[in-house]
């Protein structure tokens, strides 16, 4: 439903997400994790062409349903956005017009697409979906501003507004982030069961392994521009090809007691050319070769597959 | 409100000239003709030699009972003088309040639209000139070749429509050259914010956008500084109309100043503060209306 082909991705000369292919089918989730700064929002923002002024594709396309997005007019991919693919962002409330109610935003999501619903039909379906997200009294959530609920319900309603109009795709910008983590676990869960309800394929960009362990049927490692390493979550978790896939489940809180190990070093700077693995540097397993080239796609089974010289084995684990 | 009245009545005492004697010498000035004691009668008629303090609550206690006084200069009521007064300065900084936000709201958004396009460098030119030039300057320049080369207007000020064209031209054009770019600023603003993203991802239309929502947060900031340039164009009243001939209560306080009218002066200040007050009231009760963060108390984010 998805493919993503060879994506680069620059700001100005400065070139962010580099050479992305991955594929998405209908009702897959799929988590992409990384530090900070590694192109992981640039991606998914590229994902439905909305990188603003700042931001180019400079290579590659991005299939959606048969047709490449990167070739399409603005007025096409607008009939898209919000439709066929939606996106929840780390701060939902902060994503609504804070002079205009819920109710308003729901109305003019549904009215803006081609279809036309009455202010009632809207209020209708917007309540059942919020029903569905377990919110309480949605008729008064559609009244309210965004300022006036919580993060918590904001994000749902940030959610809900995504949903609405039964996206194919829907893109999440660490959607849980900014909750604290009982409401983070009710949110990943309403993801999860709307998933079930409504087969969308989901693309959850996050910086905790715990949140894609929890959600995701893939995972996607991206480290400095490119995506190192994809895989079933299962497989990704317990047999890590890339060292620094392995790097960051290290870091993971386990909870007992067991010191975290960081990562050493930082993630490298975008505006200077890399030449070989971009992970070399701070690779403990890295060789002569690492720093000659950029490696080369090596599969495993499952279409899991890895970008290193040098894959951790399973026997190493 | 006090404090105002009590700042202004205090400068004006502290200012040279002694209404007294103006009074007495006639428009003229001649001074020595007149006799001290001629003066010093004058002076305990009017009350002046009594302390500046007592001076002041008298005044004030009066100005509440709606008495602000009889001018010294003409010997007619403050009030009625300034009754008959009002009414063109108001017309004038409304009709200026009118062009000007009919310049600088479409200009700013334009600007803001097509950050360093032709529109905009158009409109940094027109406020660099417009922030730069005195408004006496531009008043002379206008007379000059509208009224003295062209002949359209008569350099003695006009009556009417037609009267207003110079004056509201040289009071729009200043404020209009700042409020363009803090419009511009505003819309920049609103543009950044996430919001706009937000509705971007839901496919919002862009003209929706923008003036269902851009323009209406960008709204606020703009009608706070429209109230503050309303203070600015009465102040400015003083010098366009005395230049343009405009029967107002700038060319009145002009004269007031020169005969050293404190009387008249004083009811002048307080009705020009009146006015700049009512019309900052009415905004900050329409931002109840156009922002529900006002209306229902909350701090917001």
């Amino acid at each position: 439903m998805l493919q993503v082909n060879k994506l680069c991705v620059s700001y100005g000369k400065i070139p962010v997400v580099q050479d992305v292919s991955l594929h998405l089918k209908a009702g897959e989730i799929a988590g992409l994790v990384g530090e900070s700064g590694c192109g992981k929002s640039t991606l998914l923002r590229a994902l439905m062409m909305l990188n603003g002024d700042t931001a180019h594709v400079t290579g590659g396309s991005i299939l959606f349903l048969g047709q490449d997005l990167v070739q399409m007019n603005e007025e096409a991919l607008r009939q898209l956005r919000g439709d066929q693919i939606s996106m929840i962002f780390q701060d939902c409330g902060e994503a609504c017009d804070p002079v205009k109610t819920i109710g308003y935003q729901f109305w003019e999501t549904m009215n803006s697409h081609g279809k036309k619903y009455s202010k009632r039909e809207c209020n209708a379906q917007a309540s059942d979906l919020l029903r569905q997200l377990r919110m309480p009294e949605p008729e008064r959530i559609l009244k309210s501003y965004p300022f006036e609920l919580s993060g918590g319900m904001n994000q749902r309603v940030g959610i809900a507004l995504a949903m609405i109009n039964h996206p194919k795709l829907l893109l999440a910008d660490e959607p849980t982030s900014a909750l604290d983590v009982t409401v983070q676990m009710q949110v990943l869960r309403q993801l999860h069961d709307l998933r079930n309800t409504y087969q969308t394929a989901m693309l959850i960009v996050t910086h905790s392994m715990g949140v894609a362990a929890q959600l995701c049927d893939l995972i996607g490692v991206m480290y400095a521009g490119h995506l190192v390493e994809w895989g079933p979550c299962g497989d990704v978790l317990a047999h890590p090809a890339h060292p620094y896939t392995k790097a960051l489940i290290g870091a993971i809180p386990q909870g007992d007691g067991q010191d975290l190990v960081g990562i050493p070093g930082r993630t490298p700077d975008f505006s200077q050319e890399m030449i070989g693995c971009p992970y070399g540097p701070r690779c403990p397993y890295a060789a002569e070769d690492c720093h000659r080239e950029m490696p080369a796609e090596q599969t495993r089974p499952n279409g899991h597959w890895v970008r290193c010289c040098h894959p951790l084995d399973q026997e190493e684990l | 409100m006090i404090g105002i009245t009590f700042l202004s009545f205090a400068l004006m005492h502290i200012g040279p000239g002694d209404p007294a004697e103006k009074y007495l010498a006639g428009g003229d000035g001649n001074k020595g003709m007149v006799s001290e004691e001629a003066i010093a009668a004058q002076r305990e008629k009017w009350g002046l030699d009594k302390p500046f303090l007592e001076q002041y609550f008298t005044w004030l206690g009066n100005a509440f009972r709606g008495d602000l006084g009889t001018s010294y200069s003409t010997g007619r009521p403050v009030l009625s003088e300034l009754m008959s007064k009002i009414g063109p300065t108001v017309i004038l900084s409304v009709a200026s309040m009118f062009v000007i936000l009919l310049i600088s709201i479409p200009l700013g958004i334009l600007s803001a639209l097509y950050k360093d396009g032709v529109i905009d460098n158009f409109c940094r030119v027109f406020s660099f000139f417009g922030i730069s030039l005195p408004s006496f300057l531009v008043s002379l320049l206008l007379l000059y070749v509208f009224g003295v080369q062209l002949n359209w207007f008569s350099i003695m000020g006009e009556g009417g429509i037609k009267g207003l064209i110079l004056p509201v031209a040289v009071l729009a054009f200043q404020s209009a050259a700042k409020l363009t770019r803090q419009v511009r600023a505003a819309v920049l603003e609103e543009l950044n914010k996430p919001y706009v993203r937000g509705a971007m991802a839901r496919g919002i239309k862009k003209s929706r956008i923008l003036f269902h929502h851009v323009l209406r947060n960008a709204m606020m900031p703009i009608l706070t500084l429209s109230g503050i340039y309303f203070g600015v164009l009465l102040g400015g009243a003083c010098v366009v109309e005395s230049i343009f001939s405009w029967q107002g209560l700038g060319q009145l306080a002009v004269s007031a100043v020169k005969s050293s009218d404190y009387l008249l002066l004083q009811g002048i200040v307080l009705w020009i503060a009146v006015l700049y007050l009512v019309v900052n009231f009415a905004i900050d009760a329409s931002y109840a209306l156009l922002d529900p963060r006002v209306r229902k108390g909350a701090s917001g984010k």
